[in-house]
């Protein structure tokens, strides 16, 4: 058992195209991804996240360096079933990964792929919907269903293959607020009570700072790396590469520019509201 | 409007006919479709339209929905009724106009031909009506194995149907949302001659042709890291099992094929 | 003064006539006036694609009317026609319409359907590229080649160079990084200051709303559930989360302080009305 989920280890990797829009590359990245941790990409689009993710389960190899999941070298063709099997992964539009045209034969088709028991590919379905909240969708045709519903359906699909690691590629940039919310819940359920490790890759700053980690990634490499507290603690690095900061930090260092006592380090509104309050009672106002 | 289309439409239900197993079904249909063509005078065929109207009476299927699938092919069945009436040459004149003549023959054989046609897209209609769409790819999959020996991927074919059916709905939403788009910049797709209309597709046939292009990649894509590798070692969650009540369906069957055969032969005289 | 946008009774059934039936849109009646800058929050399904697709005759109303500079929109063949030119509709991911060759051509596929002299249509192609950002070199591009925030000015601007009265947007910020959202809407916003028409911003974005709206239209199961001022509509935040809609952060952070007792108004919705509220209330006692 490696204790490293995903090892990458000076990956280079550069797509030799030659049009116009050339994605951006991976420039010589190192980073390890601990089993069970909950890990937010965040980067502006082109910075070269989404090239990382693939780099994850060897849909794409590296020019340069290695990548390793569970120690298996994803340059290693043979092992490229194995591989996808413990990392699995969820993309941007929940229309192009489904594909079957009932939820529960959507559910099934990983763990179909892979030969398991019929009888047992059924109980993997059944409490993988159920874990993701939507088993008494079972029996609906896919493109009945809300954006949010269809990415848990989605992600069920994925830990019906019994993966120990998700990545997902940007998977609420099409959703709604509520679309985005339920599936941020589910991730971190998954995440918290079946310890799945997670790879989030996002440009929403919120959904980062729920994570335990959080690497910001710039022009092919990582630029901050760290809890969401030490992260968004470099607001003109984020700003600078085009990301936001969260309101409430932004808001708390204009009142302390401003010469308002606050402590350092907020980020959610509750905390703004709490170390706003405080102040207001030590000058008598409440 | 173009949400009113629908391929192989499937109604829910739990009838006799919903519920017997989608590979004896797709075959006795196949059977059916068969032997219709067997009958050659009309007591043969009435047995067969008899047997049909029984099966529908069997699926729930409401009437309207049938006279509905039967809507899209009344020009075909016009078109044959005058066809036959006009041109099957002998038989006693009944009616004779310029050079016109209808004759009994002529009558007989466009109404046999009327009811056929009746017959066999309402058998076929039951199929679908009763049948999901993946318990019958499921199915065609699993008749089709035998084709492996032909080095015929039956799978990646049965895999295809499957996509094909689950993108229709995303496309057809795809095509009114380029419409509308298309529209909202004055786009007129309701007015003008046959190339002027043809023109007009070209701003809807674009958008729709490289969405769907982006489509398949990332569906691609997304099946390959589900493990997806063709047929070779996949198994399937939905077992299909036969049961008592689709070998009477099949004895049935035959009954129906033993009773066109003694009709036939018993009253040849018809023909 | 004649509101540019009139909506009388207005209703919509999806589905009519058959078990689905809907209704999408329910006896809507709001005036909105030239030169305003309304943005339309509300959840999935709760009607604004299909209240702005009335607003240029793509939707028919089932009951009610819809009247653009006083007339009907519905009362002729032509109206209807005049009515997409008149409010122009620019759809969610709208670099997916694009079908031309070059992205001139493309630009000039709104105002070519509204039978302008090539003269015209060229001056309104440049005026358009110009406005959200794409230079001339890429005018002769295929718009394929494009990267994708160019792909979505372009589609943008193909609605701009129809030069409406009325600019409607849904969601035209959706699947864009900050600094590509930020991007559409500061040039959304310059459209408006600079043309001086009514722009209509269907948005999920709160802030983007509080940023860019002069007034707030907001739905809620198909009906108009408030419509006022932006400060009107925000210092009724506590509604809005009762309705399950989102309200900008720093309107929260003021509810909650509210909540604490704290003296402060309940209508700030950016960070420097929140800084001078603040100080507003803690510069009466000296720290």
């Amino acid at each position: 058992m490696h204790e490293n989920i995903i090892e990458i280890k000076n990956a280079a990797f550069f797509y030799d195209s030659e049009t116009a829009n050339a994605e951006a590359v991976i420039k010589n990245i190192s980073l390890s991804v601990k089993r069970g941790s909950f890990v937010a990409v965040l980067g502006h689009n082109g910075s070269g996240k989404s090239t990382l993710a693939k780099l994850c389960n060897a849909i794409l190899v590296p020019q340069e360096g290695k990548v390793f999941v569970n120690g298996m070298d994803t340059s290693d063709s043979s092992l490229t079933f194995e591989i996808r099997r413990a990392v699995g992964m969820v993309f941007q539009n929940p229309d192009n990964q489904i594909v079957a045209t009932v939820v529960e034969d959507d559910v099934a088709f990983g763990p179909e792929n892979l030969g398991v028991e019929p009888k047992e590919i059924r109980r993997r379905v059944d409490s993988a919907l159920r874990s993701v909240g939507m088993y008494d969708f079972r029996g609906f045709p896919p493109h009945n269903l809300s954006g949010g519903q269809k990415q848990r359906v989605a992600i069920a699909g994925i830990i019906a293959m019994r993966t120990e690691c998700i990545v997902l590629d940007e998977p609420t940039a099409m959703l709604d607020p509520k679309g985005r919310v339920e599936v941020m819940k589910t991730v971190k359920s998954l995440n918290r009570e079946l310890g799945i490790t997670v790879v989030f890759i996002t440009h929403f700053m919120d959904e980062a700072a729920q994570a335990d980690r959080i690497i910001v990634m710039d022009d092919g490499g990582i630029i901050l790396d760290g809890t969401p507290k030490e992260v968004f603690s470099n607001k003109d690095t984020l700003r600078e590469s085009g990301l936001d900061v969260p309101v409430a930090a932004e808001f708390a260092d204009m009142l302390i520019s401003e010469g308002i006592d606050l402590p350092k380090g907020i980020l959610t509104a509750d905390e703004c509201v709490e170390a706003v309050a405080d102040a207001a009672k030590k000058r008598g106002l409440i | 409007m173009i949400r009113d289309i629908t391929i192989g439409q499937y109604l829910p239900g739990d009838s006799v006919l919903h519920r017997l197993d989608a590979r004896m079904k797709t075959a006795l249909t196949f059977l059916f479709v068969i032997m219709i063509f067997f009958c050659k005078n009309f007591l043969s065929l009435g047995l067969v339209a008899v047997f049909t109207l029984l099966l529908t009476v069997l699926s729930k299927v409401p009437f309207r929905m049938m006279i509905k699938s039967l809507k899209p092919i009344f020009i075909i069945l016009v078109f044959t009724a005058v066809l036959n009436i006009l041109y099957t040459g002998g038989g006693r004149e009944l009616f004779g106009f310029w050079k016109i003549s209808i004759t009994d023959k002529g009558l007989y054989t466009a109404g046999f031909m009327v009811i056929r046609i009746i017959c066999l897209i309402t058998g076929s209609s039951l199929l679908t009506y009763t049948t999901t769409p993946t318990h019958l790819t499921d199915a065609i999959e699993r008749l089709l194995s035998p084709l492996k020996l032909f080095k015929i991927q039956v799978n990646t074919l049965a895999m295809m149907m499957t996509l094909a059916l689950r993108f229709i709905p995303t496309l057809i939403e795809e095509i009114d949302r380029i419409m509308n788009a298309q529209k909202a910049r004055g786009a007129d797709l309701e007015s003008g001659g046959v190339i002027k209309r043809a023109k007009a597709l070209i701003p809807i046939l674009i958008p729709l042709f490289i969405s769907a292009f982006r489509r398949a990649y990332e569906l691609a894509f997304a099946m390959e890291c589900r493990c997806y590798h063709g047929g070779d070692g996949r198994t399937r969650m939905k077992q299909m099992k036969l049961s008592a009540r689709d070998f009477a369906a099949a004895f049935c069957v035959a009954l129906l094929f033993g009773g066109i055969i003694f009709l036939n032969y018993k009253f040849k005289a018809l023909i | 003064m004649t509101p540019v946008i009139k909506a009388e009774n207005l209703t919509y059934i999806y589905g009519e006539k058959t078990s689905f039936e809907v209704a999408a849109i329910k006896n809507i009646n709001i005036e909105i006036q030239k030169g305003d800058f309304v943005g339309i929050i509300g959840h999935t399904g709760s009607g604004k694609s299909t209240l702005i697709q009335h607003f240029n005759g793509l939707l028919k109303p089932n009951s009610g009317r819809v009247l653009l500079d006083g007339s009907d929109i519905q009362e002729s063949k032509e109206s209807v026609r005049a009515a997409r030119f008149k409010a122009g509709l620019c759809f969610q991911y709208p670099e997916y319409q694009l079908f031309e060759d070059t992205v001139y051509k493309d630009i000039a596929f709104g105002p070519k359907n509204m039978g302008l002299g090539e003269d015209e249509i060229s001056a309104r192609v440049l005026r358009a590229a110009r406005f959200v950002g794409i230079n001339e070199e890429l005018l002769s591009k295929s718009p394929f080649d494009l990267s994708g925030g160019e792909k979505r000015r372009a589609a943008i601007a193909g609605v701009m160079a129809m030069e409406p009265e009325v600019l409607m947007l849904d969601e035209p910020t959706a699947g864009l990084d900050p600094r590509g959202r930020d991007m559409i809407l500061g040039l959304i916003k310059e459209y408006h200051e600079h043309t001086g028409s009514t722009v209509l911003l269907v948005s999920h974005s709160m802030e983007a709303v509080a940023r860019l709206a002069s007034k707030v239209l907001v739905l809620n199961n198909s009906a108009v559930a408030m419509f006022g001022t932006v400060s009107e509509v925000f210092s009724r935040g506590r509604e809005l989360m009762e309705m399950d809609l989102n309200v900008p952060e720093i309107t929260r952070i003021f509810i909650g302080l509210r909540d604490r007792g704290l003296p402060v108004a309940a209508s700030v919705y950016t960070n420097e009305q929140g800084r001078d509220e603040i100080l507003r209330v803690f510069g009466e006692v000296a720290p």
